[in-house]
């Protein structure tokens, strides 16, 4: 068991166990809007804008959001900040971008899933199979590398061994998906987004009134120094490119998002639902500044010890606030993870049912899709578990796939596909193709020490079959101009 | 009205194209050689990048208002640079704090953070009815595709 810098209260105990128990109870009575497979594995067309907005937020703001985002400032000051800074207004900038065409295809075709547009889009089973297997495979890996960080999470908050954590964890929220789906998942994810904000202002409260917002103790710091209060940070400036453009324009690449532009009820409803998913997506971004410089300013002032496990800062900060801020503080790590696991699980279930077989040309019949969904979302879970602890080196590896991995197969598919007639069949193909070669095949090399590069490789892989979509777009017309669709026209229109 | 026509979609998308090409090259050089300079470009290049595909996305029936194009789109790319520029000239400095934040922080916060705040969530929220997406385009797309078999 880790060093408990927590002590497990009462009342982080009680808060814990009535969180989990309204989460499930909000997932069970949102069994009514999942009859159908659109409903169980997309929530098409079901949800206001609050909502969506909420669940947008919960599910894109991960543990790596609340713990290891932290964990870098207190290592290399501002750095990792960008990245938190540009996804909040990237929010309603992607919702500018396509956000009404997204919303468009829920009626021009039955959507279930994401790859189900990029096939009705580019007129293709291949892409639709490409892409779910991405999908799959990113949402499995993501999943994996969050299990322990689950686990270490628990055994503070609760005491109990990291297993136990784990069980506690990922049962309680199987015990909703299997009954809801993605609509339960929205709507749970809706409820944890607002114990997140509870956390969020206890933070800032607990934040001033320990520092008073005096960086220059951090400045003036033999430990520390300039580095860490301005606004590049310690780590090499060329990540500032890779966190502030690829963080910015890559939050309408993110499932978490793009899933959310079709659930909204009416078109109207997208504008409350990108307002209020990037301001609370703001708000939550004080937690990864608040917490990693307040770790800081501890450390600085001789009031803490330094710490060497940097998922350790966020715990660091919390211990020193009061019990009742403790509780608000760790429920909103918890709903951090819990957000985004049952999004994944959701994300990763609907491509296996319906992608992959119906990619395959195997479609399983509309009204066994929910079964074979629900068993598919047992079959992940047992998956990233197993993988989460027992994955060693591989878990390392996949664990990168994440944010990158997903702007590198969706912004192609959707973002140009959408914004650009010309983009077509042929490009889309062969860029999937790259996107998933090359993130899996580049942190293999780093991790092998064969090949690094001097900046996050995604940053390589998005660009590049950016660059590959375009130009092979000009020289192929598959579902491409004069060849889409008569009503893929009228979404080029809006 | 500015027109944006599929010849200007084209000639944007390989515009995008290439900015994305140099900011690779940017961070990869850039990077190697520890050449600030050219990573600072790589960020200014980056701000067009996310003005390119605000262009092509803040766009109704083909066509964008001017007063759209200054608001939000290019003062989006433009809080960016400017951020971006004062990071790059106060980095790792030693300087007196502007309300309680060293200026290169200061900026991030202000022109980044806050920046891309009023140039696209606040922007949405004041002009999505008239310009991102009005009622009457929406109800044009209803009728165009009421005809129509879904797709499938």
């Amino acid at each position: 068991m880790d060093e408990q810098l927590i002590q497990p209260t009462p009342l982080i105990i009680g808060y814990t166990i009535v969180f989990m128990l309204v989460s499930i109870g909000i997932g069970w009575y949102a069994n009514r809007y999942a009859k159908t497979a659109e409903g169980f594995f997309g929530g098409t067309k079901m949800f206001g804008g609050v909502v969506i907005g909420l669940a947008s937020m919960a599910a894109v703001m991960s543990a790596f959001g609340f713990i290891g985002g932290p964990g870098l400032v207190y290592k290399f000051g501002f750095t990792s900040i960008w990245m938190t800074i540009a996804c909040g207004p990237g929010f309603a900038y992607g919702y500018w971008v396509i956000g009404k065409r997204m919303r468009a295809m829920a009626d021009v075709t039955d959507v279930a899933t994401l790859p189900d547009i990029a096939r009705v889009r580019f007129q293709s089973q291949a892409v639709r199979g490409i892409l779910a297997v991405g999908l799959c495979l990113a949402a499995i890996a993501y999943l994996s590398s969050q299990v322990k960080g689950g686990a270490k999470l628990m055994n503070q908050m609760l005491g109990v061994s990291e297993e136990w954590g784990v069980a506690i964890m990922f049962g309680s929220t199987l015990a909703y998906m299997l009954v809801s789906g993605m609509s339960g998942s929205i709507l749970t994810d809706a409820f944890q987004g607002l114990v997140m904000l509870i956390g969020v202002i206890g933070v800032i409260f607990a934040f001033f009134a320990m520092t008073g917002g005096d960086f220059s103790v951090i400045m003036n710091s033999p430990d520390f120094g300039p580095q860490f209060v301005d606004g590049a940070g310690a780590m090499p400036f060329q990540l500032v490119i890779a966190f502030s453009i690829i963080f910015f324009i890559g939050v309408m690449g993110q499932p978490t998002m793009l899933a959310k532009m079709y659930s909204v009820k009416s078109h109207k409803d997208l504008k409350i639902a990108g307002i209020l998913g990037g301001t609370t997506y703001g708000l939550c971004s004080l937690v990864w500044i608040l917490v990693g410089y307040g770790a800081i300013w501890l450390v600085a002032t001789g009031a803490a010890p330094a710490i060497k496990d940097l998922d350790k800062a966020a715990f660091l900060f919390v211990s020193k606030t009061n019990g009742v801020l403790q509780a608000l503080i760790m429920a909103a790590l918890l709903a951090a993870i819990v957000s985004t696991a049952s999004f994944f699980i959701s994300l990763a279930s609907g491509a296996l049912t319906r992608d992959l077989a119906g990619a395959f040309g195997h479609e399983i019949p509309h009204e066994r899709q929910i079964i074979y969904g629900r068993f598919f979302q047992v079959v992940v879970m047992v998956l990233c578990i197993g993988f989460g602890y027992w994955g060693g080196r591989a878990v390392a590896i996949l664990g990168t796939l994440g944010w990158g991995f997903f702007a590198s197969v969706t912004i192609p598919t959707f973002t140009m596909g959408l914004l650009w007639r010309r983009c077509s069949r042929e490009a889309i193909i062969v860029g999937l193709i790259f996107a998933v070669v090359s993130n899996i095949a580049c942190p293999i090399m780093e991790n092998f020490k064969i090949f690094r590069f001097p900046f996050p490789y995604y940053m390589f892989t998005l660009g590049g079959t950016i660059i590959l979509t375009t130009v092979i777009s000009f020289f192929t017309d598959g579902a491409a101009g004069k060849n889409l669709p008569k009503q893929m026209q009228a979404v080029f229109k809006l | 009205m500015i027109p944006i026509t599929d010849k200007m979609r084209d000639v944007l998308m390989l515009v995008a194209a290439l900015c994305w090409a140099f900011v690779i090259y940017a961070s990869w050089v850039g990077g190697l050689n520890k050449d600030n300079q050219l990573i600072y470009f790589g960020l200014v290049v980056g701000a067009v990048l996310t003005v390119l595909y605000y262009m092509m996305g803040a766009v109704v029936n083909e066509k964008m208002s001017t007063s759209i194009l200054i608001w939000p789109v290019l003062l989006n790319g433009i809080f960016q640079a400017i951020a971006f520029t004062i990071v790059y000239t106060t980095k790792g400095q030693k300087m007196d704090f502007i309300m309680g934040m060293h200026p290169g922080f200061f900026a991030a916060l202000v022109f980044f953070w806050l920046g891309n705040y009023v140039t696209a969530t606040l922007a949405y929220l004041m002009l999505f009815n008239s310009k991102a997406v009005p009622d009457d385009e929406w109800e044009q797309f209803q009728k165009e595709i009421a005809g129509q078999e879904k797709l499938h």
